[in-house]
């Protein structure tokens, strides 16, 4: 064989290979490109199957919450919370303002602490020995004659009930202790009990709401709704709880 | 030979590298068709088996849910109507009532005849309640079926439950199981043959209320019916006893009554209004004929039949639950209340006299 031919097969080889190297890559970049693999679906699947989980979570949430007894002391707690209002201990995560608005308005809420005190001071019936679902059966019968007291004594209680303590932030110079309460809308009627649809948490006359510390139109963009049904005298009444994903809280200062 | 050699080799390369693009191209034209087919399959979330049998059990205890909610409502007002309906039945006293208080005894009289012979007789009926588990039951389920004919789920209607009051200490308890299951179906498209997830559960519950219901209704019962035929000064003092005797329930005379008109007609034959008459009609007004002879009369009397008058007593009573958790402020006492209202007790004695006061003769 001649120099030349050898040559000649050498660099046929080094191209061959060459060629292969290269359509490999072409291959994996390909299979990298942006709408021709299944990256997205795949995450969707994995997405998806933690939404349902979500979902579950916040209906089992619900139940809980409704299952819950009411606590003999409510009033107590209720003038705990004022207290610590008035003493400015709650303060919005974000804003850094005083938190639970007690007396202030949110959007076109009004929530009474006085009105909502009396009401569930004269009336021990609605809570004593009752569960949080029996608490607000009981209510209906105020709700028809005093709408603005029955919802400032369901934001009253349910803060005082279901605020717990979500997280701790400790840094170098401080330790906060962050807190929540859910947001709850209660409707009486208006609704269709065969499907009840979920509810917008907008402010809207006619219902029943406790927003909780975390209403803000960040948490409603990714919110999960579980709606559930239970007895009143009259007709089952609808019970929503909102689930934010982001949740804006309250905090304390460590005593 | 060399030289067909290298041919060979040469041959080879090349079609190895055809052999390879083909290859390659298959591969990749396999994994863009199973890419297609993944998105055209629209895949179930991971784990969604899982999440739909889970499913399935939270959708059981929302049904569960509104049911011991049901029960709890339906026990409270079921106890608060039973107490105000007088501890009767749901269909009421079989001796009536008196104004809204049920009657624990009634007193009636009515003419009877027995071999020719008329008279009127007393009766004075006892219709003290008596049979509470029977009694507080109705109330419950007709309470239970109303809450749950509102719910468009897949629960039994009340009469769907064996329903029991099981005795318990200090408390009302009712217990429940659903005599037919009830199946919640998801569709399953896992399989090629479309099936179904099915999970049974038979619905059961056992809701109370700290109210002694059993205990009240005996206690009540049976001092209540021992008030039966007294006066109303010894009624006033018997219920001062059973207030020191059982501080917890509070007993009060809200009125006594006593009526006289209840009359009974015998109608054995009778006269009266009799008065005499002249038997001259010229006779003048001084009682003399005209001739100046007396003026003969008769007596002439109206016909008609003996009419007795018996008094009857009504005593009005109310129990009421003491109960210091739900002392109102500036109040000296609490009651035991529901979202229905105070559970109270209210029921009427009532007794006639065995002998008339009066007979009288009635046209």
């Amino acid at each position: 064989m001649n120099k030349k031919a050898l040559l000649g097969d050498f660099v046929l080889k080094v191209f061959t290979i060459l060629f292969y190297i290269m359509f490999l890559m072409i291959v994996l970049i390909i299979l990298k490109l942006p709408g021709c693999t299944n990256d997205k679906d795949v995450t969707d699947i994995i997405r998806s199957g933690s939404d349902e989980t979500l979902q579950l979570k916040v209906e089992q949430q619900l139940i809980t919450y409704l299952r819950t007894p009411m606590p003999d002391d409510l009033l107590e707690r209720i003038e705990r919370m004022r207290q610590m209002d008035e003493d400015g201990e709650f303060t919005d995560m974000q804003s850094g303002e005083p938190a639970l608005k007690w007396n202030g308005i949110v959007d076109t809420i009004v929530f009474r602490l006085k009105d909502g005190k009396k009401l569930i001071e004269q009336h021990p019936e609605i809570y004593k020995g009752q569960t949080y679902a029996g608490f607000i059966a009981a209510l209906e019968r105020h709700f028809r004659s005093e709408p603005e007291k029955a919802n400032a004594a369901f934001d009253l209680a349910t803060r005082a009930v279901f605020a717990q303590k979500y997280e701790e932030r400790i840094t170098r110079k401080t330790s906060k202790e962050v807190y929540a309460s859910p947001i709850i809308i209660v409707k009486y009627d208006g609704f269709n009990p065969e499907s009840p649809e979920p509810i917008k948490t907008e402010a809207k006359p006619g219902d029943l709401r406790s927003i909780g510390d975390s209403y803000d139109a960040v948490s409603l963009a990714a919110m999960k709704y579980a709606v559930t049904l239970i007895p009143t005298e009259d007709n089952p009444a609808m019970v929503q709880l909102n689930a934010p994903a982001l949740i804006q809280n309250v905090r304390l200062p460590r005593a | 030979m060399k030289n067909t050699k290298k041919g060979a080799v040469d041959l080879f390369i090349f079609l190895v590298g055809v052999f390879g693009i083909i290859m390659l191209i298959v591969i990749l034209f396999a994994i863009f068709t199973s890419y297609d087919d993944l998105k055209r399959a629209d895949p179930k979330p991971l784990g969604y088996k899982a999440v739909e049998i889970l499913s399935t059990y939270e959708e059981a205890d929302e049904s569960l849910l509104y049911l011991d909610a049901s029960t709890r409502q339906a026990i409270e007002n079921a106890l608060y109507r039973f107490g105000q309906n007088g501890l009767q039945p749901t269909t009421g006293s079989e001796c009536g009532s008196a104004s809204f208080y049920q009657k624990w005894s009634g007193g009636t009289v009515e003419k009877t005849t027995t071999g020719g012979m008329s008279q009127c007789i007393v009766t004075n009926t006892e219709c003290t309640p008596k049979d509470f588990e029977k009694s507080y039951i109705a109330y419950v389920s007709e309470e239970l079926n109303k809450r749950i004919s509102g719910y468009k789920g897949i629960l039994p209607k009340a009469d769907g439950y064996d329903l029991i009051q099981s005795p318990k200490d200090g408390a009302t308890e009712v217990k429940g199981i659903a005599k037919t299951p009830i199946t919640i179906k998801k569709a399953n498209y896992d399989t090629a043959v479309k099936t179904e997830l099915s999970y049974e559960i038979k619905p059961s519950f056992r809701e109370s209320t700290d109210i002694d219901a059993a205990s009240h209704f005996s206690y009540t019962t049976s001092n209540g019916a021992a008030l039966n035929k007294k006066d109303e000064i010894a009624i006033k003092k018997e219920i001062e006893n059973l207030n020191s005797e059982n501080p917890k329930l509070e007993w009060s005379l809200n009125g006594f009554i006593k009526e006289c008109k209840n009359m009974c007609n015998t109608g054995e034959s009778c006269t009266t209004n009799c008065h005499f008459e002249k038997d001259e009609p010229k006779c003048n007004d001084d009682d003399f004929a005209e001739e100046g002879e007396f003026c003969p009369r008769h007596e002439v009397c109206d016909t008609g039949t003996v009419e007795e008058s018996y008094c009857s007593y009504t005593a009005y009573i109310q129990v009421r639950i003491k109960d210091d958790r739900y002392k109102l402020p500036g109040e000296a006492n609490g009651y035991r209340k529901t979202p229905y209202g105070n559970i109270e007790y209210w029921f009427a004695l009532n007794w006639m006299d065995e002998s008339p006061i009066k007979s009288e003769c009635v046209v």
